[in-house]
């Protein structure tokens, strides 16, 4: 996943679409447990997202591109 | 969403997970990484440009949790307070984020007063004007729903 695909967009899958659709429907769904995870934070030490529960959390996936 | 972020301090976690570059073709100044350290690089660039109060993670450099979470280029999800999915979108729209976190903070606000509410499932395919039609459309809000 970390290749550049040589594509206008650097990805498979870009526009909504009932592949796209199809896809998203393969994620936990609203109700359920999301998958959890540790990763860095950028000013130093690690993120949980399990250990966040008390508060709701707001998660955005994105790039400066 | 930086915005958003400043309105709900306090009441909400906010995370930012850079992942991979959408569109390194079209910005070469910002390509496809080649290594980690050169991701960490432009996710702190990222933050430092928009001064946001978010908490920003990097995923590794091959997008484990991006992929975790269906490794959409700029996907979103609320959690609520008790570790359960309220909203996924395919797009981020912060108008979408603020409508579901009012949601679920009023839920827990209810169920703290006793009263009773009880979930049900909907989902809604949404739609933005093409980037090319955004000027001329008269939609300011990427997302054409009226709300």
């Amino acid at each position: 996943m970390s290749d550049f695909l040589g594509r206008e967009y650097n990805y498979d899958i870009f526009s909504p679409s009932e592949r796209e659709a199809a896809l998203l429907a393969t994620m936990a769904h609203a109700g359920e447990e999301p998958p959890d995870f540790t990763l860095p934070v950028l000013e130093g030490g690690v993120v949980t997202l399990s250990k966040l529960r008390g508060l709701p959390v707001a998660i955005e996936f994105g790039s400066i591109t | 969403m930086d915005q958003l972020a400043r309105d709900y301090e306090g009441k909400a976690h906010f995370l930012f997970i850079y992942a991979r570059e959408a569109h390194p073709d079209r910005f070469p100044e910002w390509p496809a990484h080649k290594s980690y350290q050169q991701k960490l690089t432009h996710g702190r660039a990222l933050k430092q440009r928009f001064d946001s109060p978010r908490t920003f993670l990097v995923d590794d450099l091959d997008g484990a949790v991006h992929r975790l979470y269906s490794g959409r280029p700029n996907m979103s999800w609320v959690i609520d307070h008790t570790g359960r999915i309220a909203f996924k979108g395919g797009w981020t729209q912060a108008a979408d984020l603020r409508e579901a976190l009012e949601l679920v903070l009023r839920v827990r606000e209810m169920k703290r007063n006793g009263v009773r509410v009880n979930p049900y499932y909907k989902e809604i395919m949404d739609f933005k004007p093409g980037r090319e039609d955004r000027e001329t459309s008269g939609v300011r809000e990427e997302s054409v729903r009226v709300r």
